[in-house]
């Protein structure tokens, strides 16, 4: 793939991959903790597990996880989470049997940005001793429209948040139309079209075909799109992912105790949580230059730093694609393509699986299920042990980039263990 | 026709607060008035407690000319009217970036009511502040294009 021109970290380039752990660009203790164990529930659509209840899915999904590892429920020690998870884990440590719960944390804020800072609380638990086996899990159950609980909460009638005063009396009700406002800006910047949006669907329903998972496995051609449903425009109905219902969860340990588990251990090279000047939750008073962004640029500077690599290293790239506008502008912030040319850049074919930089290959949100980017973690898991329904050769390097959210969003970079 | 406003249907009135209060108010009154740090200059908004140039938390409410520019906006179906041809008639959510402001730039979210149809908007256009009343001398700061 081509050596890109994104942004760099304090204007200097990261040492490339071959330098890697010769030249630290910060001291962050690279390769601290691996991913041993992947698990998930059933996936359904929005509601159908209204009855089953947010811990046993969660539950279901750390069995799942737990068994892919090689481990027993009970060794579980510690829980993280995000995205205001209210599945408490003092409550699913009893369920488990944990003997001993040494460690929990949730990070704050909705949307889709929180997953890197779960990810960041297991790796440090791990990395400093606070815990041995830790499971960041996402659990989901959309009994209520997200979109409804972050524009106001409330129906018709109704008092509101403070926090939702100037955004919901304008009818600023759902979370496609926040895409849409950053869509609309990058349109403007940059030349961006609706037909660069419809290549981000297309790829993504186009991998789901081959995995058995997934929510949507028909493809869906550009006519398709543009003929679909306006829901907050430029963007209509297969610009948008379907909310669903299950759970995720992942298993942290660290290298040493990897090496007595099942799975060869695919590692955290580095993880990020840093968020962007003035991003608050998802603020229309960002700085000017990452308006049109899923405010990840300071987020991707500390990640290539940490990790001695830059974007060029990277092989398959798995961001949040709650809507299609997400992917284009993590082309972007993650330094895959300039700022501004991610619409050409998809138009060339760049993001299929075939293409210089995979993104999503095994459908995404828009495509698979909607767990708030949980499930992109497990396919770069599938990637790195060679075991993916669209399995990218050689892949040695994944990326995980947030979607648009509360600050801090982040991102993660894995790699081939052993 | 001239009268009407092209406004979302049945959203939820703001909670008047002492943080935004003085918002509302000037907007009844057709003024665009945002929050400025008393010690900086700086304004801001959505409404803050403190300021992001300088950290003080002592804020003043500051009139502004009420006249901006257009920096995103999206068209939203309002399901609750009739078609409009092919498509669903539309509200339009704006961002503007505001002028006469001290500090990086304002901008607010909001409405142009006199805005119909695509063709109605684009980015950069000049727009003005226009009240739109939801309780007793307090109002949206909304806003219209200006010819």
């Amino acid at each position: 793939m081509p050596d890109c021109a994104g942004p760099r970290p304090g204007g200097d380039d990261p040492p490339s991959k071959s330098a890697r752990g010769a030249s630290s660009a910060s001291s962050f203790p690279r390769d601290a903790a691996c991913i041993v164990g992947i698990g998930h529930s059933a996936y359904g659509k929005r509601g159908e597990f209204r009855d089953v209840g947010l811990p046993r899915l969660a539950l279901d999904a750390i069995h799942d996880a737990c068994s892919d590892a090689g481990l027993e429920a009970r060794d579980i020690d510690g829980f993280t989470g995000y995205c205001d998870d209210v599945t408490a884990p003092s409550d699913l440590a009893v369920s488990l049997g944990t003997s001993e719960l040494r460690y929990t944390a949730l990070v704050w804020g909705g949307r889709g940005s929180g997953l890197p800072g779960a990810v960041a609380n297991a790796y440090a638990a791990v990395a400093a001793g606070l815990a041995d086996y830790v499971v960041v899990v996402r659990s989901l159950i959309q009994t209520s429209r997200l979109g409804q609980s972050m524009a106001a909460g409330v129906g018709p009638g109704d008092a509101i948040p403070l926090s939702a005063s100037y955004t919901a009396p304008f009818g600023m009700a759902l979370p496609p139309a926040i895409y849409a406002m950053k869509a609309r800006r990058h349109m403007s910047l940059y030349g961006t079209t609706t037909e660069h949006f419809a290549e981000v669907a297309i790829n993504a329903r186009r991998n789901a075909v081959n995995n058995p998972h997934a929510r949507f496995r028909t493809e869906i051609t550009v006519e398709e799109h543009h003929a679909s449903r306006l829901i907050a425009d430029p963007l209509r109905l297969f610009d948008c992912c379907m909310e669903s219902d299950g759970a995720a969860a992942v298993i942290v340990t660290s290298p040493d105790r990897a090496a007595d588990l099942r799975q060869q251990p695919v590692s955290i090279r580095a993880v990020s949580m840093t968020g962007e000047y003035k991003w608050a939750s998802v603020s229309f008073n960002t700085a000017d230059e990452v308006y049109a962004s899923t405010g990840h640029r300071r987020a991707a500077r500390d990640l290539y730093a940490r990790a001695g690599l830059r974007p060029g290293d990277v092989d398959v790239a798995l961001f949040y694609d709650a809507f299609t506008p997400s992917v284009l502008m993590s082309l972007e912030d993650w330094g895959l393509c300039p700022i501004g040319e991610s619409g050409p850049f998809v138009a060339e074919g760049n993001i299929r699986r075939e293409g210089s930089i995979p993104v999503n290959p095994h459908g995404g949100h828009l495509a698979e299920v909607y767990l708030h980017g949980s499930t992109h973690l497990l396919e770069g898991v599938r990637q790195l042990r060679g075991t993916s329904c669209n399995q990218i050769a050689d892949a040695d390097v994944v990326l995980y980039g947030s979607g648009v959210g509360a600050a801090p969003g982040g991102g993660i970079l894995l790699c081939r263990g052993g | 026709m001239t009268d009407r406003l092209n406004r979302p249907a049945d959203m939820p009135d703001p909670v008047v607060a002492p943080i935004n209060e003085g918002m509302w108010r000037a907007a009844a009154g057709g003024q665009l008035a945002v929050q400025r740090c008393q010690d900086c200059g700086a304004h801001r908004y959505p409404p803050g407690d403190g300021c992001y140039r300088c950290s003080s938390c002592r804020w003043e409410w500051s009139m502004l000319p009420g006249t901006g520019v257009v920096y995103s906006y999206v068209w939203i179906p309002d399901r609750s009217r009739a078609a409009a041809g092919d498509e669903a008639a539309c509200y339009n959510v704006v961002i503007v970036t505001l002028d006469g402001t001290e500090g990086e730039p304002v901008r607010i979210l909001s409405n142009v009511v006199n805005a119909w149809g695509p063709r109605d908007l684009r980015v950069g256009q000049v727009v003005e502040v226009v009240g739109v009343p939801f309780a007793d001398s307090m109002a949206l700061p909304c806003f219209r294009t200006v010819a």
